[in-house]
């Protein structure tokens, strides 16, 4: 009985001072389920790349001549340095695999409809960075493919013109282009995502969790925000912890058990690499027409995303109700992974002019 | 209504039109220059590498290092010897006689990274374990006490 006096009275000491309680303001009831909980567990996925990328952050050296090297000596000696990469890696894979879904839920569940326009294209905008976190991290093992990877960056520089000079290793003699891409990689992206992330997370606050899709056949979309709830913002983030919780079991076990390879050291002049899963579907239309597809390609897809509230203006939510556009972006989907599996198994090809 | 249903055909429409504006660019080809031997010995090790497939770009390299009356940082013997060894099929002799004969040891197939399970990775593994299982309890007891 006093035991729990005294936490109670720690708690309203604590609540007082930080303000817990104001945490518990209504949202609607189905924001409970896994679907409405991906967006927080794709942020917990990237607090883990975060601390783990901290932790290597102390052994790399970004220097073209030794980055390989201090890799290696992440993997075999440094302190808890095999398990902080693996899980780096295996994070990263879940984070953008959380965030697609996530963003499949929204678009099935039309969750971008009016008012949340604007907050759909901040989720593209974070897509784009999640996708650009990854890609300068694989450059940064500096193997084969971080090399192929890397040429890619420069090409495409090329390609961009005036646009892709800061891509371009002449946009400065006294720092390599590995550690630039570095800086972007531990500093620059990861403070904008984390800026566009507040934006984000700030306009779902003003107009709450879109409503349930499947409420009825008729649900409309509208602000959520105020409005009386049996559940609460806390029950929330309690449920975002709990699959975050198994998120992260899986993500530690996958870590010991299936650790991130490092393939040969690189070679210039050759192309002889797959890059990872999520560049596979562009990579084949890099294939067919070149290293221009590439760049068009990934032009295409965002503006395919981007103009989903655009092109589905009704107020319904009900999947029943908006066939015609759920039906155009499957079909899209499809076309991603047919490229991807294709690209997996399909010889590859040289592209860079080597 | 009849302008919300073409909606996503425009937007299809796009998308394709943007998609084979890509495929329409085509990319020239690559100027020809003479290469370093060094450079192309190591572009060999890796063709043979990460893409066996490639044993033909591999040969045309190591006719090409050969074909020169000397070359620098490079043995030309064990190139030679590699190159018969590649007659053969012997991937892994030939990586080895050719990472020789550029004076370093040999990194076959680079250094795959490998499971050393010691004490501290089991209490790991059980650490992931048990964090699953307690994600798993708790969203039961949250079910179960939202159905009360």
């Amino acid at each position: 009985m006093v035991n729990a006096k005294k936490s109670t009275g720690f708690w309203q000491a604590l609540d007082e001072r930080v303000g817990i309680s104001e945490l518990k303001y209504h949202v609607p009831e189905h924001a409970q389920g896994l679907g409405y909980s991906l967006g927080g567990v794709t942020l917990v996925s990237f607090v883990i790349l975060v601390i783990t990328g901290i932790w290597m952050g102390q052994f790399y050296n970004p220097m073209p001549e030794t980055a390989r090297e201090s890799l290696l000596y992440i993997i075999s000696s440094a302190p808890a340095g095999f398990f902080a990469r693996n899980l780096h890696y295996w994070a990263a894979n879940a984070m953008l695999l959380t965030a697609l879904l996530h963003m499949l839920r929204v678009l099935y569940t039309g969750s971008y409809k009016r008012p949340r326009e604007a907050n759909w294209l901040v989720g593209v905008a974070l897509l784009a960075l999640t996708i650009g976190l990854i890609f300068t991290g694989s450059a940064l093992k500096w193997d084969q493919e971080g090399l192929e990877g890397l040429a890619h960056n420069v090409e495409i520089a090329a390609v961009l013109g005036g646009v892709g000079g800061w891509f371009s290793p002449s946009f400065t003699d006294s720092v390599p282009i590995l550690t630039r891409l570095y800086i972007a990689h531990v500093s620059v992206l990861p403070v904008l995502l984390f800026v566009v992330f507040a934006v984000h997370a700030l306009l779902i606050k003003l107009q709450g969790l879109a409503p349930n899709a499947f409420a009825s056949r008729d649900a409309t979309t509208h602000k959520t925000a105020g409005e009386p709830s049996k559940a609460t913002f806390l029950g929330h983030l309690g449920a975002v912890g709990l699959y975050s919780l198994i998120g992260l079991g899986i993500m530690v076990f996958l870590a010991i058990a299936v650790p991130a390879q490092l393939g040969p050291a690189p070679v210039e002049g050759i192309e002889v690499t797959k890059p990872w899963w999520m560049f596979l579907p562009i990579f084949t239309v890099e294939n067919w027409v070149g290293l221009g597809g590439l760049v068009w390609a990934s032009a295409a897809i965002f503006i395919a995303l981007a103009i989903v509230p655009f092109v589905d203006r009704s107020p319904y939510l009900h999947p029943a109700r908006r066939k015609g556009v759920l039906i155009a972006y499957g079909l899209l989907a499809l076309l991603l992974i047919g490229l991807g599996i294709y690209s997996k198994i399909a010889p590859g090809a040289a592209h860079l002019g080597m | 209504m009849f302008r919300q249903k073409l909606q996503p055909l425009v937007l299809l429409l796009i998308s394709s039109l943007l998609l084979s504006t890509g495929l329409a660019l085509a990319h020239g080809g690559a100027e020809e220059t003479e290469m370093d031997p060094k450079l192309l010995v190591e572009q060999s090790v890796a063709f043979l590498q990460a893409e066996p497939s490639k044993i033909d770009e591999a040969s045309a390299n190591l006719t090409e290092v050969l074909e020169l009356e000397t070359a620098e940082q490079v043995n030309l013997e064990l190139v030679q010897a590699a190159t018969v060894a590649l007659g053969q099929g012997a991937i892994p002799e030939a990586v080895h006689l050719l990472d020789r004969s550029l004076g370093r040891e040999a990194e076959t197939l680079g250094p795959v990274v490998e499971v050393n399970l010691n004490a501290r990775l089991y209490i790991a593994m059980i650490t992931a374990l048990l964090l699953t299982a307690l994600g798993a309890w708790g969203l039961g007891r949250r079910s179960v006490s939202a159905t009360h």
